[in-house]
């Protein structure tokens, strides 16, 4: 594959690219610590530059990883001859909001060249291999020196993946529905999530269908009655009226499409795009054998390999 | 899509191959039976012509038009013989029937006819066939083959989408008995005008004469898809009680202000209907108001609903279609034009001796055979100068069912079986093999001649005579 890496994960930064228990708490305190760090190694760049860029790319979004104490705060900079990693850990936690909840014990700081938009992801991918779970994360911080945080990472010989794939980018947390679902579940979950497509799983968990409010839509409007020029005559949304009153008794599988575009976690990120691109899809779900893992929503994709 | 109409190099030389070598032997073959030289060329040309768009089909409007070319440039056809025989009446005849079925479908009269077969009760897999079967044929009687299975094949889609059952058996049914009703009036095919406007049959000579063979034909056919297809059938019959026992419908139902459809249809059959009295009345050639009658209402409706004029003009007419058809009458007019449908009429006439009602099942057998391979307009369109010399009503008729009933016997036999495939695969990816297709085509095929037959046989005596 063009573009091929097999840096190490450890060879991106060294120990005195670390805060090995840092006495900062405050979060935005310990990414201008970091982004000093990282100044080093950004020729035309200074930690106060770096430090706003960061800042206004999070535009007041907490860089926490939801669920985990990890915070991976990052930036595309031009003219950035290479990826640059700093990293900071603090066993009593490092607050990201007013929240107690809100706090990490390990922070990675990743600055990303803008001319190369899969390298971020492919870093925070080796990241989040080396940092599985939140004992491991709790391991990591309690470490004492940052030698031994670096020969953590080190000493793992995680490499960054040859490219980004399909589960670097999707999101794992999602609505669904069973396909033993009613009708009625659907639109209340459609009206309630503010959703355009919702996956629809059996009991097993494996994908099998997607219902979209155009489907509904084409329930309730199907070609027969849009023949029609004047549709006027009907009032009062009549076919919408019959489906309302049935929808307590409509299974989703009798409604749910089987069109729609399915990758396996391992698909690169590429392929993604072409599913979109090719069948004109504003989400493709990603799916383990065939399980459903995650969606990728063309929102997802932008922002994460145009934007982060 | 741009590559629908791609051919390989290679496909196109041997397609070419193919062409040339019909033309050839055509041509010899025109010689050794002693044929002039402008015969031999109008022979060479028209197959030509047939044969390169049955292997170019996606391009055969295209293919019609050099045909047409090539036989003015070779002399074999000239201007005024090209517009006596390209045939602008039937033309502008199905030009008005295609705005009024455009206006007919923006009144909601097809929404009305297909929530009336959704809202029948105690709906089984038996009637619903029966059902299919028996309004496309009558609406391919009374609109046409096209338009009837275009909406046909909604309904079924529709109910196969709710029962979440197979839709190809159910649209085949549909398909062969659209075929079989468009046989019995006029207004349901393009063979139907054609054969009736060249005969002088009048809109009743259809209704007393080809209607009942229609019918009895549709009833057998029935009958064959019922035991076809029992187990779809009894399928979708466990499917429907399924959805009755939840008290669930097959589609959502609306008050459709169906009455403007039903007067505008209904007035223009009207009209349609006392067509050969009021040209008696007013002193006018024959078929003139039969033909007329669809245009005149078109005006009319368009006049009516003038905000949609041109939608109606632009978009409900299949202009390449009919552009096709009128190349190809003109094509087939130059054997007329060069006296070869003469000599062969003059063969046929010799083999039958004093008795042409001999040349029946020939006839018959022939134009369903031809039609199930070749379009069967441009099938008739070449046999109507020979049955035509040979002068009996009955081989007019002859060629009208073998036309119509040959269209069931492959996939590609008719219009209206293409459009139902292109559905099917355009929706569902659904595939329909040639072999699938044929095994019941054969059977329905020469079921339906037979009955045609022997009903032709019976009515011998009553047919009326052409003009």
């Amino acid at each position: 594959m063009a573009g091929e890496t097999n840096h190490k994960l450890g060879a991106l930064f060294s120990k005195d690219d670390i805060l090995c228990q840092t006495p900062l708490a405050d979060g935005n305190e310990v990414i201008k610590a970091l982004a000093d760090l990282a100044a080093r190694h950004c020729p035309g760049a200074d930690a106060d530059s770096i430090t706003a860029a960061i800042f206004e790319r999070g535009n007041g979004a907490s860089p926490l990883v939801p669920g985990y104490p990890l915070a991976v705060p990052h930036v595309r900079l031009d003219n950035l001859p290479r990826i640059v990693v700093a990293v900071a850990t603090s066993s009593a936690g490092i607050r990201f909001g007013p929240d107690p909840n809100s706090s990490a014990k390990v922070v990675v700081l990743i600055l990303a060249p803008s001319s190369q938009p899969g390298m971020y992801l492919q870093v925070l991918s080796a990241v989040a291999r080396s940092l599985l779970d939140r004992r491991t994360i709790e391991r990591v911080a309690s470490l004492r020196s940052g030698e031994e945080v670096w020969q953590y990472f080190n000493g793992r010989g995680l490499e960054l993946p040859a490219y980004v794939c399909a589960a670097d980018i999707m999101n794992t947390q999602f609505v669904c529905l069973r396909d033993t679902d009613t009708l009625k579940r659907a639109i209340d979950l459609f009206a309630a999530e503010n959703l355009a497509e919702i996956p629809v799983l059996d009991q097993d968990g494996d994908l099998v269908g997607v219902v979209s409010e155009n489907e509904l839509l084409h329930v309730c409007l199907p070609d027969y009655i849009l023949w029609m020029e004047d549709l006027s005559p009907i009032i009062n949304f009549q076919p919408f009226a019959e489906i309302l009153k049935n929808e307590g008794k409509t299974w989703l599988h009798d409604i749910m499409t089987r069109e729609y575009s399915a990758l396996q976690c391992e698909a690169p990120a590429i392929q993604v795009a072409k599913e979109m691109a090719r069948h004109d899809r504003r989400q493709v779900y990603v799916v383990r054998s065939r399980k459903l893992a995650g969606i990728i929503t063309l929102q997802d994709f932008v922002n994460k390999v145009l934007r982060e | 899509m741009a590559h629908e109409n791609a051919f390989s190099t290679r496909d196109m030389l041997s397609r070419l191959g193919i062409v040339a070598a019909a033309s050839i032997v055509t041509g010899i073959l025109a010689h050794i039976s002693g044929f002039d030289g402008n015969q031999v060329v109008s022979c060479a040309i028209f197959i030509m012509t047939i044969v390169a768009t049955l292997v170019f089909w996606p391009l055969r409007l295209a293919i019609a038009l050099v045909g047409l070319a090539a036989l003015l440039g070779c002399r074999v056809l000239t201007l005024p013989a090209f517009i006596a025989s390209c045939q602008l009446d039937i033309i502008l005849f199905l030009v008005g029937m295609m705005v009024t079925v455009g206006v007919l479908k923006d009144l909601g009269l097809f929404t009305w006819i297909i929530q009336s077969v959704l809202r029948m009760p105690r709906m089984t897999g038996t009637r619903f066939v029966v059902a299919t079967a028996v309004l496309g044929g009558a609406l391919a009687a009374v609109v046409d083959e096209v338009t009837s299975i275009v909406f046909l094949a909604a309904l079924i889609f529709q109910v196969c989408d709710t029962l979440k059952i197979r839709p190809t058996p159910f649209v085949i049914v549909a398909v062969l008995a659209t075929n079989v009703g468009s046989a019995s009036t006029m207004l349901g095919n393009p063979v139907g005008v054609l054969i009736g406007y060249k005969a002088g049959f009048t809109f009743w000579d259809f209704i007393f004469h080809a209607a009942p063979v229609a019918a009895i034909v549709m009833a057998a056919v029935v009958l064959i898809c019922l035991a076809w297809f029992r187990p779809e059938i009894q399928e979708m019959s466990v499917r429907l009680q399924q959805r009755r026992d939840k008290d669930l419908g097959l589609g959502p139902l609306v008050q459709v202000p169906y009455g403007r459809g039903i007067a505008v249809l209904a007035a223009l059959l009207v009209l349609i209907g006392v067509h050969h009295g009021i040209e008696k009345l007013l002193g006018l050639e024959r078929n003139t108001v039969l033909i007329v009658a669809p245009l005149f209402f078109a005006g009319l409706l368009m006049l009516w609903r003038h905000q949609r004029a041109r939608h109606y003009i632009e978009q409900e007419v299949e202009w390449w279609t009919l552009l096709f058809f009128m190349m190809l009458f003109a094509v087939a007019g130059t054997l007329e034009h060069t006296g070869v449908t003469s000599r062969i009429a003059g063969n046929f006439a010799a083999m039958s001796g004093s008795r042409p009602i001999l040349l029946a099942p020939l006839v018959i057998g022939i134009s369903a055979a031809g039609s199930a391979f070749v379009d069967n307009v441009v099938f008739v369109a070449a046999a109507i100068p020979v049955i035509r010399e040979l002068q009996h009503p009955y081989l007019w008729w002859a060629l009208l069912f073998g036309a119509c009933f040959g269209g069931n016997i492959t996939m590609i036999g008719s219009t209206a079986n293409i459009v139902a495939i292109g559905m099917l695969e355009k929706r569902y990816h659904l595939h329909v093999s040639f072999r699938e297709w044929i095994r019941l085509g054969v059977a329905v095929g020469i079921v339906s001649c037979l009955l045609a037959l022997a009903a032709l046989a019976l009515m011998a005596r009553f047919l009326p005579a052409a003009h």
